[in-house]
């Protein structure tokens, strides 16, 4: 669990705060979608997560443990990150020396490890580059190596912060499935800072960010209702909303807000069947 | 300017164990004035192929020509002139930025190149961009990284280049960045006849936007074709692991579950919303 108590946050040259008096509680298990504009404070709130940044007010706690030095190692073995940018998480010379690294420090059997590393690698589709050089990898690659470092460790909680970005789509659903997957069979708390509404709205909730305030928290469906507010904020609706909305505008009363074409050619169908 | 590949291959390392052919054999003509989308699955050589377009890679056989440039493993000579009409943003906005300040980061481009820019010309870039103008004074360092990516942008689009280069430019934005993004690069193709070259997963975006699609596949050009041409290979497209237009799929799905049949001719999403209300009003007809 994951608990901001008026969390306040400014870098030390900044005028403005990065992250204003920010409420939130990310239960065990839950998936959690983070949308925002560009500087809207995702990272920032992801990096005080797991105590790269100390907030400037508040209180931070990862399953019952106040964000201190003291708890600090303890804290990032609970959560591990990806961040948007892979390079700067590049530690080892060999793709697999990387993804060891995080595993060293656990206590686990060499047989063990060995088997993680594999299968992580597998997951995301990199076994045959264990070999090369991170750095030497193209840029939907090294993302592809993060994300293994991160399984093979399994943290209770997992935050991918824009860690798809650079994936091709197929990549990205697989990855995707992958996490729901995971989700499902374990007790993985996933925090997801994205872009993709498509993706965003499988979570079990969304909170959205402006300005480093909180802006919306609540269900991918509720937020979809408010789709002629999400431009205000820097977002858009996915196409999904979009037609939907439109083919009201056609007279076409659509009652349930869909999330996804299935549930939407259901409602279409009965709309043609009364006709 | 035309842009001319001939017999263009592109080795990694070589001669070393981790010997990597990027590009084989690559025979393609992008004519001046072009909106050109490159797609393929992560790794398929996209990245290496544009880099050989304004000389950060030369290729290990083969020529590759823009407009009077020509580069080949031989000689390259000219390789400022032809940054200064070839502007590249990369795919990773850190590669890019080193300035202390935003402004300084948009100045240096101008000064290496001889190219004059007012202060409103450089103003009105920022805007473009989406930025706002009190950014000029900030270290690109301490921007989040949408930020950073548009910094990055902006100081290509100064340099008014003939040809521009897009690694995955939208990669990073917020959606409604996005949307904006794209549409000031098509305004800008249009209104200049700016020759574009767009890698991008965004097969939406590849749709819409270009005139010409270009998919790689391990190192070769599969296909080179309108959009529309390329995403009636459905199936060939799904086996190298790429996928369709949301909107393709959709019209799909449209025709499978509701036997509904739409042509894909690049409908806007309101032309789609009007063919399946009068789809739905007309009803089964009982
Ligand atoms: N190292 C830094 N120093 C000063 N300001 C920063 C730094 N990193 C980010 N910021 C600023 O803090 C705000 C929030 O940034 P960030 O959390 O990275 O946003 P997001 O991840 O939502 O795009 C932005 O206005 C950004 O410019
Ligand atoms: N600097 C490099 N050194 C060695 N191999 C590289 C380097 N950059 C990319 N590669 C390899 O070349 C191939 C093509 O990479 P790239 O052009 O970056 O692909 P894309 O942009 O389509 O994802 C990949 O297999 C990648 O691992
Ligand atoms: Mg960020
Ligand atoms: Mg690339």
């Amino acid at each position: 669990m994951i608990e901001f108590e008026h969390v306040a946050f400014k870098y030390p040259q900044a005028e403005e705060e990065a992250i204003k008096n920010i409420n939130i509680t990310i239960n065990d298990g839950e998936w959690v979608a983070i949308l925002g504009h560009n500087g809207s404070g995702k990272s920032t709130l992801a990096k005080l997560t797991n105590g790269l940044l100390m907030p400037t007010e508040g209180s931070i706690s990862v399953n019952g443990l106040e964000l201190t030095e003291e708890h600090l190692w303890k804290i990032r073995r609970i959560v591990g990150m990806v961040f948007q940018n892979p390079e700067n998480q590049f530690v080892g010379t060999t793709v697999l020396d990387d993804v060891a690294f995080g595993l060293e420090n656990l206590g686990i059997s060499r047989e063990n490890m060995q088997r993680r590393i594999i299968d992580s690698l597998d997951t995301v589709g990199m076994s045959e580059y264990k070999l090369h050089e991170p750095f030497r990898l193209s840029g939907g690659q090294k993302q592809r190596v993060a994300i293994a470092s991160v399984l093979a460790i399994m943290p209770e909680i997992m935050i991918f912060d824009e860690a798809t970005t650079m994936l091709d789509p197929v990549g990205r659903r697989e990855l995707i499935r992958l996490i729901q997957d995971l989700h499902k069979s374990s007790d993985l708390t996933f925090l997801s800072i994205t872009h993709d509404m498509n993706e965003a709205i499988l979570a079990d909730r969304i909170i959205v960010l402006n300005d480093g305030e909180l802006w919306f928290e609540g269900k991918p469906s509720s937020l979809l209702e408010k789709s002629d507010e999400l431009e205000k904020v820097g977002l858009l609706p996915p196409l999904i909303t979009d037609l939907t909305d439109k083919l009201r505008k056609n007279g076409v009363n659509i009652t349930t807000q869909p999330l996804n074409y299935e549930e939407l050619v259901k409602q279409l169908w009965i709309l043609h069947s009364k006709m | 300017m035309d842009i001319t590949f001939k017999n263009v291959s592109y080795i990694y390392q070589k001669n070393s164990p981790f010997e990597q052919r990027a590009l084989e054999d690559i025979n393609v003509q992008l004519p001046s004035g072009s909106f050109v989308s490159v797609v393929g699955h992560t790794g398929s050589g996209k990245s290496t192929f544009i880099q050989h377009l304004n000389g950060l890679l030369e290729p290990t056989e083969g020529v590759v020509q823009v407009g009077p440039y020509e580069l080949s493993p031989e000689k390259n000579k000219h390789l400022k002139g032809l940054r200064k009409n070839v502007g590249m943003v990369f795919q990773n906005p850190d590669h890019q930025l080193f300035e202390e300040t935003v402004q300084k980061e948009m100045m240096f481009g101008p000064k290496n190149f001889g190219i004059n820019v007012t202060g409103t010309e450089l103003e009105n870039v920022i805007k473009d961009v989406g930025l706002d103008l009190d950014i000029l004074s900030r270290s690109p360092f301490d921007l989040s990284g949408g930020q950073k990516k548009r910094v990055a942008i902006a100081s290509v689009l100064v340099l008014k280049p003939k040809v521009l280069i897009l690694d995955e430019p939208t990669a990073g934005l917020d959606p409604l960045g996005k949307y904006k993004m794209m549409e000031l690069f098509s305004h800008l193709h249009k209104s200049q006849q700016l020759t574009i070259i767009l890698v991008t997963h965004h097969m939406e975006d590849a749709l819409k936007y270009s005139d010409q699609m270009m998919v790689m596949n391990k190192g070769k050009v599969v296909l080179i074709d309108h959009p529309l041409n390329v995403f009636k290979r459905k199936e060939y497209l799904k086996e190298i692991g790429l996928a369709l237009p949301e909107k393709i799929e959709l019209i799909e799905i449209l025709q499978k579950e509701l036997n509904l049949t739409i042509d894909d001719a690049g409908q806007s999403v309101d032309e789609l919303a009007k063919s399946i209300g009068d789809w739905v009003k007309e009803g089964s007809g009982s």
